[in-house]
């Protein structure tokens, strides 16, 4: 059989629990539960309608139709009534999916969520042979409250240390909404301080305080989640850097939206766009003098007040 | 003519509806989507196919003599009570895992989130996006998929790897495990042609194939008290093999401490120091990188040992305050 025909069985099967109970639903509710989109929704449910225990004897079909964005539901399911335990596989998938979302294996809600598991899904298992994201208690509480925050658009007040600050902020926030890139989460918004978009890593985050006031959400823009810049790169003022002829890693990927240019003595010189001092001073401290800022003015001296604040003892004892 | 999911779903609903065992003869005449001019050989490959297909959607079909019949207790999941947080968390899982493309595990989570969100209460669906491995996204997440499944099964592996220095050759090895660091995901496999278990970039790999013979027969066995996480390994770690590797002890403070399971990738020994401080001891093997990553990942980190390590530090930033100043 070829392998889509079973996995829209499976896909068929995990939706007749949804069937179980007659009446009127929108087509849109029924698709956001079952995780899937309204079309292949409609799809599915038109073959679910043509299947039974008998072909002949139609109150044993499945009783159901799809009409003018409604799923309607009008006669009783000949079984399968009761959603089906998670296989093993599908149990790995939340276990590693939950674990990205900062939730550790052995919380509540992981525990609760595997004993809906089938018996032949082992925990401990998945734990030691698929490492997705390492699981940050702090990181967790704070993901649940800006979760709510985003869901509801409300202002927080938040804690946070910037990547150059030696200690933490208080920042107004509009939460748009949580992004994860490279197992790293962060929030996106606006910064009712700074009067602009900005974006905080969700592990410098300390604490997270509803402000008791909403936001509009038609200033959301389009797609907050997808991690494309917000303001436009070539907007961004940009560093010239001058790496030895040996550094590791210049890549964009090292250094987004970069450009590399590599120089007659094997050296390289890169044009960094920047939108604060204190992110590119520290990763240019942290080449040991395997870099240097050309211009402007301004990194230099954040670079230089880095190194000397580094060796004044923050970080060598 | 019945489709094939068609006579799987048709097949579920009548085993799940009848009152005690039912033969496969049974099955074939009263189920619809058999073919009728099928001979007793074809029907019966088919019918084996249909149902490891229906136990791999989670039905538990039990045989007893000629009789196959569902096991209830292992068939259906117990009721259980979500909050609306549960169910917001669940829809924002949803909502981002679904959405990366290097996710592994994606048509198996959306089954799992349709089978618990069937009873759960409402909840809006959050803004919530991710990308995990950000190089060639879709095929990473394909080739994981493949490789845990290989794994499980304990199946070998075969493909082409394209290593650092840019030279390709075949490869057939065990696979162990996986895990994802730093926007990539890697294997960890035995290559029996070393006799060594060795640590590959998914996204260097091409044309990834397990061993399609025996497909219910391992083909390897792996050591007890395997741990990927074990394999993991951060920037000041990377060397040759005989390289020597030194002690170095740190000092997390603050939001160090806070993240110290994503920054350390739970590397080394943690000792308690002090209210809200740690002392790390990690074994490294390039004490130069150690010191650059101290720089990279603070603030928060403190750099006490090895002295090699301190002095490359030192010797480092008093070279960025030269070629800085003025």
């Amino acid at each position: 059989m070829p392998g889509d025909s079973a996995a829209r069985a499976r896909r068929l099967l995990a939706l007749l629990p949804y069937l179980a109970t007659q009446g009127d639903y929108p087509i849109a509710d029924v698709a956001a539960r079952a995780g899937t989109d309204e079309a292949t929704l409609a799809r599915d449910l038109t073959t679910l309608s043509m299947c039974g225990t008998d072909p002949r004897d139609p109150a044993s079909m499945v009783a159901v139709f799809v009409e003018n964005d409604l799923v309607t539901i009008f006669g009783q399911l000949p079984s399968l009534t009761t959603p089906v335990r998670l296989t093993a596989s599908e149990a790995r998938a939340l276990a590693a999916a939950l674990e990205i979302a900062g939730e550790d294996a052995s919380g509540p809600l992981q525990t609760r969520l595997g004993a809906a598991a089938s018996e032949d899904f082992d925990p401990a298992e998945l734990a030691s042979t698929v490492k997705a994201a390492f699981a940050d208690g702090g990181v967790a509480s704070v993901y649940g409250a800006l979760l709510d925050a985003v869901t509801t658009r409300e202002v927080v007040r938040i804690r946070h240390t910037g990547a150059g600050d030696a200690g933490e902020r208080e920042r107004l926030v509009r939460p748009w909404a949580l992004a994860a890139r490279r197992g790293v989460w962060y929030l996106r918004g606006w910064a009712e301080d700074a009067g602009a978009e900005r974006t905080f890593r969700l592990d410098r985050i300390s604490s997270v305080e509803k402000e008791g006031r909403t936001f509009d959400g038609s200033e959301v823009p389009a797609s907050p989640d997808t991690f494309e810049p917000l303001s436009s790169l070539s907007e961004l003022p940009r560093a010239e850097i001058v790496f030895a002829h040996d550094a590791p890693d210049l890549t964009e990927r090292d250094w987004p939206a970069a450009t590399f240019q590599p120089r007659p003595d094997g050296s390289v010189l890169a044009s960094v766009p920047y939108a604060g001092t204190a992110w590119i001073a520290r990763k240019v401290a942290s080449r040991l003098g395997g870099a240097e800022v050309v211009r402007p003015a301004e990194i230099r001296r954040a670079v230089a007040k880095m190194a000397l604040n580094l060796l004044d003892g923050e970080h060598v004892s | 003519m019945t489709e094939p999911a068609e006579r799987l779903v048709n097949l579920a609903l009548f085993i799940a509806a009848a009152a005690g065992p039912v033969t496969a003869d049974e099955c074939r005449r009263r189920v619809e989507g058999y073919p009728e001019s099928q001979d007793e050989p074809a029907f019966l490959r088919m019918f084996e196919r249909d149902k490891d297909q229906l136990r791999a959607a989670g039905l538990a079909i039990e045989v007893d003599g000629d009789g196959y019949s569902l096991d209830t207790e292992a068939t259906y999941r117990r009721p259980m009570t979500l909050s609306g947080g549960d169910a917001m968390m669940l829809r924002a899982v949803g909502a981002a895992m679904l959405g990366d493309e290097s996710f592994p595990f994606r048509e198996d989570l959306r089954l799992a989130l349709a089978k618990l969100m069937t009873d759960a209460p409402d909840a809006p669906s959050p803004t919530v996006g991710a990308l995990g491995a950000d190089e060639i996204p879709a095929e990473q997440g394909a080739a994981v998929s493949q490789l845990a499944d290989a794994a499980d099964a304990r199946k070998k592996v075969s493909f082409g790897y394209t290593n650092a220095r840019g030279g390709t050759r075949e490869h057939e090895v065990e696979p162990y495990g996986l895990f994802l660091r730093d926007g990539r995901w890697y294997l960890v496999a035995r290559d029996p042609s070393v006799d060594g278990i060795r640590t590959y970039a998914v996204a260097r790999m091409s044309s990834v194939a397990t061993n399609p013979k025996a497909p219910r027969t391992a083909d390897f066995d792996r050591p007890g008290g395997f741990e990927v996480r074990a394999w993991i390994a951060l920037p000041f770690q990377y060397a040759a093999s005989d390289a020597p590797r030194v002690l170095a002890t740190l000092r997390l403070t603050g939001q160090a401490v806070r993240t110290v399971a994503t920054l350390t990738a739970e590397q080394g020994m943690f000792l308690p120091a002090g209210p809200g401080v740690l002392t790390w001891r990690i074994m490294v093997t390039d004490p130069v990188a150690l010191a650059s990553w101290v720089v990279a990942n603070g603030p928060g980190i403190e750099l006490t040992a090895p002295p090699v390590a301190l002095e490359a530090m030192r010797a480092g930033l008093a070279k960025v305050v030269d070629i800085h100043a003025g």
